[in-house]
């Protein structure tokens, strides 16, 4: 008879702890569940398909329309005289790239001045590009969720 | 003796029905539950494969930037299908660039919802902003791998400059 009291009080203990622990943890489990799962919907694998499929809402802002660039209006207005004069002729930012495409005439050696000045302008121009690049891909790592905004299981 | 025992029996009894009763009363919040956090685990995972495309394309980038410092002192070295394929990149760059600004500051944005959700236990739309926030990310994504597509182009159109013909990325 004892020994029936004793077993009975270990399993009265069981149920206790698994009545407390249940309701102080709100255990949550990952089940398969899909949107669709939540109106209490049995999931199909249909569904399961559809809500795999995320479709953009809004399509990419691309624009089509041909870029003038930089290289393209110098090639334009630039005529065959030494980049001296050129440089006389122009603002103080463009007194820079002279500048530059002087010190690179030098280096190639060329006596294509035109090419030369061309070629030059559109480096700088791709290596600009690539420093905005950088910038925006910085802005895009910052543009993100706090850590604290991910549900965990457990969770609230 | 039998009335104690006859108790115990009886509490027992009454705690385990209580347990299955709970369980059944709340399955609709524990499935929404779970489907939060399958999605939150979606947008967890997102955000690493963005976090890796922006590594990557910094780490392009990089390889580009030193490939045109070498070209700088070569210019009569480039021939014409390398000058092509400048001066396409930079159109296509400057598009790029453009379609990026639209998609900045959006997903911080959704910090203040995702908090007001968590604190009413709104759990429909804690996972409609997380699907919301899912669309901007696989966007992301793909303009990352383009992006990377496009430094790749590069990399291998200008590697021939300079002495250098080996695989920059590594």
């Amino acid at each position: 008879m004892k020994k029936d009291i004793v077993i009975l009080l270990v399993g009265l203990l069981l149920t206790m702890l698994l009545v407390v622990g249940c309701k102080e943890r709100q255990v949550t489990k990952v089940m398969d569940v899909t949107i669709n799962g939540i109106t209490g919907e049995e999931v199909t694998a249909d569904d399961q398909k559809e809500s795999e499929k995320i479709e953009p809402k809004e399509a990419t802002s691309t624009s089509e329309e041909e870029t003038i660039t930089q290289y393209e209006s110098v090639e334009n207005s630039n005529e065959p005289e030494a980049p001296s004069t050129k440089a006389s002729e122009l603002d103080e930012p463009s007194n820079e790239v002279i500048d530059e495409k002087k010190e690179t005439v030098i280096i190639a050696k060329s006596e294509n001045m035109e090419d030369i000045d061309e070629r030059a302008l559109m480096l700088k121009e791709l290596d600009e590009l690539l420093e905005d690049v950088l910038t925006t891909l910085d802005a895009v790592e910052e543009d993100d969720l706090s850590d604290d905004n991910m549900f965990d299981e457990g969770g609230d | 003796m039998r009335k104690i025992i006859l108790m115990m029996t009886m509490v027992m009894l009454i705690s385990s029905t209580t347990i299955v009763a709970q369980n059944q009363l709340r399955p609709k919040e524990n499935r929404i539950r779970s489907a939060v956090v399958m999605t939150s685990k979606d947008v967890g995972r997102s955000r690493i494969m963005v976090k890796d495309g922006i590594r990557i394309s910094r780490e392009k980038t990089y390889v580009v930037q030193q490939q045109l410092k070498r070209l700088q002192s070569n210019l009569d070295g480039l021939t014409p299908e390398q000058l092509m394929l400048i001066k396409k990149s930079i159109q296509e760059i400057r598009i790029y660039q453009e379609g990026s600004d639209a998609y900045l500051g959006r997903i911080t944005d959704y910090n203040g919802r995702i908090r007001k959700a968590r604190e009413d236990k709104d759990y429909e739309t804690l996972i409609q902003v997380y699907n919301e926030i899912l669309v901007l990310q696989k966007h992301r994504i793909e303009r990352l791998d383009r992006y990377n597509s496009l430094m790749d182009r590069l990399i291998k159109g200008l590697s021939n400059i300079g002495g250098s013909d080996g695989d920059f990325t590594s």
